[in-house]
């Protein structure tokens, strides 16, 4: 479960990157984050991994503040960046070994979920070298992977889709089903419409850093036009602002 | 044309000025910049100017001071091949920029002539702080007219270009071989072994000179002018430049500077015209690391758990040195320097050794040369100064992992600490060696006191970089080459050296046993501040990290 609690954050002074935003994510539900660039998405979830300090309001993580006892808060959630770049210089499996002493995943349970995962996602030939040489999409799967290692019970992801080839993207968001069936919950930001329509429980809209809609996406189709398309549909959300 | 300017100012911007003229614009925070390499520059030029100064003087005494035009110039062919085959190394193919402006419309050969023009504006800095001064100094001694020194700053424009030239040519030549070897780590560290090893080899031959009498001098000097009659037969510019700056005032010195000129348009048009096909052929190549995909089937106990510090050390470990440039500049000094720290001493002059050995009678002092040279060398490891910049984009992950902040900077702090280990201990032991003085007091107390010393080093200037982190670089290079927090090193190491000094100076009588255990418990109180202001801080310390 993760709480934002009316929370607000400027880069610059006089122009709020996000502003007064109040959302609560439940367990067992998969939430999709959508807006166009520069909305705040990133900002937002920077704020609840502890990256960025909200000026105003509270995030909790199961209940923890991630400002007031961040160590707790901070087991509670995996992370995905919106930048897969991470420490090239180590081999996949070094990293992944890295993580999971990280969050302290013993030795037996490590072993499984990695091979388990990096089989799935058809990686675990190329854990011995090194991150640099992976394409984009095998370094957004291999830190998918690392975050799945200690399977935390909330999980935040940053436009994770990108850069997945179809099959991936399906094993993701199969995963995502899993996991919120077991009560756990997901987060995640992206710009691909039919993914938020598919796969999502409920689904927030947030536009110059506002929240704009909540709710289901059968709720957004009624509430704005009838018909029309997907793309329709988003703009017309975004640009009435 | 348009082109090419544009792109140059990008590359500029992209690689140089980046950091001097700050993107956030602090004016204050800019001037002190300036300020220090202002300084910095200063410094170096005094140097290269009191030695061209000795050697103008002695030649002019037997009139033969326009030897001194030809040795200089030479001299600044060879740093600016030297420095040109670094930079252009990195300007040309790993900066990241290249790989954004491959698939722009833009012809090869006009971003072939905008990286020149940047590889040619820094050469200048360094010409022109290695090179006016002395050149002043000749037109001075020597009485030359106005004309003289309107003639040194066009050939100081011209002069560099074909050097430069030059060592692009062998760079690209090397680099479309990169994809037969395509192995961008090796090729870099081997390439900076043989800069490094072309500098102890100069330290060598100019440390065996140090002893020459004046006779002696002039002699070498007359030798070494054969060398440079030799050399112009092949190196075409360097007798047009030293004609013109000899004859500036006939009319043979413009008819050289014209040759002068000549020469270098005709090349650099060749230049471009060769090189726009191997350019681009090797620039393609340079991103590819060429290892096969390696599987883990076969490997054994891989998956073994560590205690987070000590697989935190290794990530930092591995971080550091499986990255060449990391390496090269923030571990190998560590290594290097103690090794020509011994040069210096096994073949320098004696006479200071001597010195030495008298004074070694006072166990005291040798305890405070010992650390002074330590403290000497701990500042040249820039491990913890660059341990929150290296990161780079990634710097953000120290913030969403379930591990106290404080506890991260002092894994971070480590390496260095672990890595200064290896010359505080060389330096020891060659003290021991070349005194004679075995004292196991001296060896115990001298290397722990270093590495407090140490410590406090790598406490210190890792605040430096929570403080002023450096994150927004697009080659590694920059991260310690154009990063400004070098500073702090220098001014820890002397003030720490001041102090070591005041110590001998004033303690220099006192027990050894009393100079030690004082000196550790002051050192360790410091550490323990430091220590409790990290601690206290915590998350507060990476608040200029997003
Ligand atoms: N480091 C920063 N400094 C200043 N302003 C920033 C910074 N990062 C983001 N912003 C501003 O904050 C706003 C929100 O940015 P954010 O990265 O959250 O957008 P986003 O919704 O993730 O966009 P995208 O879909 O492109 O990823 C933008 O207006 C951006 O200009
Ligand atoms: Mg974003």
């Amino acid at each position: 479960m993760i709480e934002i609690k009316n929370v607000s954050k400027s880069y610059v002074k006089g122009k709020k990157s996000v502003d007064n935003l109040d959302l609560q994510i439940k367990n067992g539900e998969i939430f999709g984050f959508l807006g166009p660039n520069g909305a705040g998405k990133t900002t937002t979830i920077k704020m609840i991994t502890g990256i960025l300090n909200p000026d105003e309001g509270e995030i909790l993580l199961d209940g923890k503040s991630i400002t007031k006892s961040p160590m707790e808060a901070k087991k509670q959630f995996g992370y995905v960046p919106d930048n897969p770049d991470m420490f090239v210089r180590l081999k996949g499996i070094e990293y992944l070994n890295f993580i999971a002493d990280i969050y302290k995943v013993p030795q037996d349970i490590r072993k499984d979920r990695i091979e388990q995962l990096a089989k799935k996602f058809e990686i675990y030939d190329d854990l011995g070298s090194t991150i640099q040489s992976y394409s984009h999409g095998m370094r957004q799967k291999l830190i998918v992977i690392s975050v799945l290692l200690h399977n935390p019970k909330n999980w935040i992801l940053d436009e994770p889709m990108t850069g997945l080839d179809p099959k991936a993207s399906f094993q993701l968001k199969e995963l995502m089903r899993e996991h919120t069936k077991n009560g756990n919950t997901v987060f995640f930001s992206t710009h691909v419409l039919e993914v938020a329509e598919k796969l999502c429980d409920r689904v927030g809209i947030i536009n110059r850093g506002k929240l704009i809609f909540v709710g289901t996406y059968e709720k957004l189709k009624e509430q704005f036009s009838e018909d029309g398309s997907l793309e329709e549909l988003f703009l017309e959300i975004t640009e009435n602002e | 044309m348009n082109n090419i300017l544009l792109l140059t100012k990008i590359f500029l911007k992209t690689s140089i000025l980046r950091n001097i003229s700050s993107s956030n614009q602090q004016n204050k925070k800019n001037m002190f910049k300036a300020l220090g390499i202002i300084l910095i520059v200063i410094y170096v030029a005094a140097i290269f100017g009191f030695l061209s100064y000795q050697m103008i003087e002695m030649l002019n005494e037997v009139n033969q001071a326009s030897l001194f035009l030809g040795l200089w110039l030479l001299s600044t062919a060879v740093l600016i091949l030297i420095q040109a085959i670094a930079s252009s190394m990195n300007l040309f193919y790993f900066s990241k920029d290249i790989e954004n402006i491959l698939p722009l419309p833009i012809k090869p050969y006009q971003i072939l002539v905008a990286k020149f023009n940047v590889l040619l504006l820094t050469e200048y800095f360094t010409v022109f702080m290695f090179t006016l001064i002395p050149f002043i100094i000749y037109g001075i001694v020597t009485g030359a007219g106005l004309l003289f020194y309107l003639y040194s700053v066009l050939i100081l424009l011209v002069f560099p270009i074909i050097p430069a030239l030059i060592s692009c040519l062998l760079v690209m030549i090397l680099m479309s071989f990169s994809k037969f070897t395509k192995n961008k780590d090796m090729f870099q560290i081997i390439s900076m072994f043989l800069i490094i090893a072309f500098v102890i080899i100069v330290q060598i031959f100019t440390q065996n000179n140090t002893e020459t009498s004046q006779e002696e001098m002039i002699q070498m000097l007359t030798q070494a002018n054969g060398l440079v009659e030799m050399i112009e037969k092949y190196f075409i510019t360097l007798k047009p430049a030293v004609d013109t700056l000899i004859n500036y005032n006939s009319i043979s010195g413009i008819v050289s500077f014209a040759e002068l000129l000549l020469i270098s348009i005709v090349i650099y048009i060749l230049f471009i015209i060769l090189s726009q096909k191997l350019y681009l052929k090797g620039a393609v190549g340079a991103s590819i690391s060429g290892k096969k995909s390696k599987s883990i089937k076969n490997e054994k106990g891989i998956y073994t758990d560590k205690k987070v510090w000590s697989s935190y050390l290794k990530k930092e470990m591995i971080m550091l040195f499986k990255n060449p440039i990391y390496f090269m500049q923030c571990v190998l000094p560590a290594f290097l320097l103690p090794i020509i720290f011994a040069i210096v001493f096994f073949a320098g002059s004696n006479s200071g050794l001597e010195e030495l050995t008298k004074m070694a009678i006072n166990p005291t002092i040798v305890f405070c040369v010992a650390i002074g040279i330590n403290t000497f060398l701990i500042s040249m490891i820039f491990i913890s100064v660059t341990a929150i910049s290296r990161d780079g984009e990634n710097a953000s992950f120290m913030k969403y992992i379930p591990v106290p902040i404080y506890k991260q900077i002092i894994y971070k702090c480590l390496p260095s600490i672990i890595i200064s280990i290896v010359p505080i201990i060389f330096v020891i032991g060659i003290m021991c060696y070349l005194l004679n003085y075995y004292n196991i007091l001296f060896i115990i107390y001298s290397f722990v006191i270093s590495l407090l010393i140490s410590i406090l080093y790598s406490y210190i200037t890792i605040i430096v970089d929570l403080k002023r982190p450096k994150l927004n670089w697009d080659t590694e290079y920059a991260v310690v080459k154009q990063n400004f927090n070098m500073i702090f090193c220098f001014a820890f190491s002397i003030a720490m050296i001041i102090i070591i000094c005041l110590i001998g100076g004033v303690l220099g009588n006192m027990d050894l046993n009393i100079v030690a255990i004082i000196s550790a418990v002051v050192l360790t109180f410091l550490i323990y501040l430091v220590y409790r202001y990290f601690k206290i801080k915590d998350s507060k310390l990476l608040d200029k990290i997003m």
